[in-house]
């Protein structure tokens, strides 16, 4: 795996986690807040949405390495 | 003569969709590479949709209240009083969308390739069952909503029943909870549509049974950049509620979503609910009849045991990845206790069970031992 790719992959974990606390702290926040609006979530669902794609289409691009790989093949590629 | 031309030029229009299929999985080779191209996991990803369903289905469950009078007002609540409620909401209604649509993707995929006949017939039967069972759980989930035009959705639900000969009636009093709207409808909506998705489960293993290594999850990659249109499509195009359900003066007109509402939308287009019924049953009911009307490829060429070499040593019946090959006692002269069998009707004519053999005991009659090893032997002499 190229450093790239390993950076993209780790990035992303981290994206990913970061996200998943950020939800659980708005879940137990919705319990003691009744007063605000929360209708309004369209720029961060299109910006995350976008992050998402493009670095799926970066990791397209990039990770073309082939895990399917049969031993015959390895054999063949020495 | 007739059927004749009928079969061949079916056989034309399937030949003529394989090929488009097969250009646009070539196409998509070259955006993607074979590694995350969408189209070899058409069946894998619904099961991610599934997951996103369960997940933002979980939330919305928790906040749900089943009843006429608080149905409207606790979705008016995850909507806005929620975190992310809203979103949540948008990737449950998508992420069903998603799933519905890669389903007919690999529904498609899978009949055009002729991947649906003989020992794959289960894994088709139960196909069809699970795209039914998704569009009535699709349904539902619109009814749901209970706001104008949920209301709208379930009378012209009811009224559609009620056209059915002999059961109509009935389907549509369970359907309801009652003969009329009360309650127990809604509570009936959220049982249909939690209890769908459990026999889901049951139906999705039924589906694995007969095939050989699933891919039942696709590349982390392809996840994330569904994921992601996932959230994009939310964002794009936010969904909403329309007016409060008013009981005394339902609507009559629905925004029709084709994936779940086909006689609905067959209705809304001047359609009679008589000839709407039709088509809704003969689809299924055609699909399910499919792999028996086709002939059979490959008529008595499968595997066969030669009895008097079969010592019982069972091999061949833990090599076959199709579980075709069933053991029995056997009471013949031999000094062996078990003979190998083979089921025709589940035997894909691999030739493993051959190779397995150490006896000659199993052969494939269109490629014999015998036959394989003259073959190889050629082709040594030639290199």
């Amino acid at each position: 795996m190229s450093p790239i790719v390993q950076t993209l992959k780790v990035s992303l974990a981290l994206i990913i986690a970061l996200l998943g606390l950020v939800a659980l702290y708005q879940m137990l926040m919705a319990e003691v807040s009744t007063g605000h609006d929360y209708t309004n979530y369209f720029k961060w669902s299109l910006a995350t949405g976008a992050v998402f794609l493009a670095s799926g289409a970066a990791l397209t691009i990039l990770d073309k390495e082939d895990t399917l790989i049969t031993p015959f093949d390895e054999e063949k590629k020495k | 003569m007739c059927s004749e031309l009928i079969s061949k030029s079916y056989q034309g229009l399937i030949a003529g969709f394989q090929q488009v299929t097969l250009a646009i999985e070539r196409m998509l080779n070259g955006v993607f590479s074979q590694k995350y191209n969408p189209f070899y996991y058409h069946g894998a990803l619904p099961n991610f949709f599934l997951w996103v369903l369960f997940v933002s289905g979980l939330l919305l469950f928790a906040y749900y209240n089943p009843t006429l009078e608080g149905a409207y007002p606790s979705i008016e609540y995850i909507t806005k009083h929620i975190p992310s409620g809203n979103l949540f909401r948008a990737l449950h209604r998508y992420a069903a969308d998603g799933m519905m649509i890669f389903v007919l993707l690999h529904f498609f995929r899978v009949w055009f390739t002729d991947r649906y006949r003989e020992y794959r017939i289960l894994p088709w039967i139960t196909g069809v069952i699970l795209i039914s069972v998704l569009f009535l759980a699709g349904l539902t989930g619109y009814m749901l909503i209970w706001d104008s035009s949920s209301v709208a959705l379930t009378y012209m639900t009811v009224n559609f029943l009620e056209h059915l000969p002999v059961f109509g009636h009935s389907l549509a009093e369970l359907l309801m909870g009652g003969s009329i709207v009360t309650d127990f409808t809604l509570a009936r909506y959220l049982f249909l549509h939690l209890g769908i998705p459990s026999l889901m489960l049951f139906l999705l293993w039924w589906h694995y049974l007969r095939i050989t290594r699933p891919v039942t999850n696709a590349p982390f990659v392809l996840n994330l950049l569904m994921f992601g249109g996932l959230l994009f499509v939310c964002g794009l195009l936010p969904i909403g509620m329309d007016a409060p359900p008013d009981l005394a003066a339902p609507g009559t007109t629905i925004e029709v979503d084709w994936l779940y509402m086909l006689p609905h939308g067959l209705l809304t287009n001047g359609l009679s609910p008589e000839m709407a019924w039709i088509i809704l049953l003969g689809i299924p009911l055609g699909m399910l009849l499919l792999p028996y009307i086709q002939r059979k490829q490959y008529t008595g060429q499968f595997a066969q045991v030669v009895d008097e070499n079969c010592t019982g040593c069972q091999l061949c019946y833990h090599d076959c990845p199709y579980e075709a090959i069933t053991m029995v006692d056997r009471d013949d002269d031999t000094k062996f206790k078990r003979l190998a069998v083979v089921d025709s009707g589940r035997c894909a004519n691999c030739g493993l069970c051959v190779g397995a053999c150490a006896f000659k005991a199993i052969e494939i009659p269109r490629m014999t031992t015998d036959l394989v090893l003259k073959e190889i032997k050629l082709v040594l002499a030639e290199s």
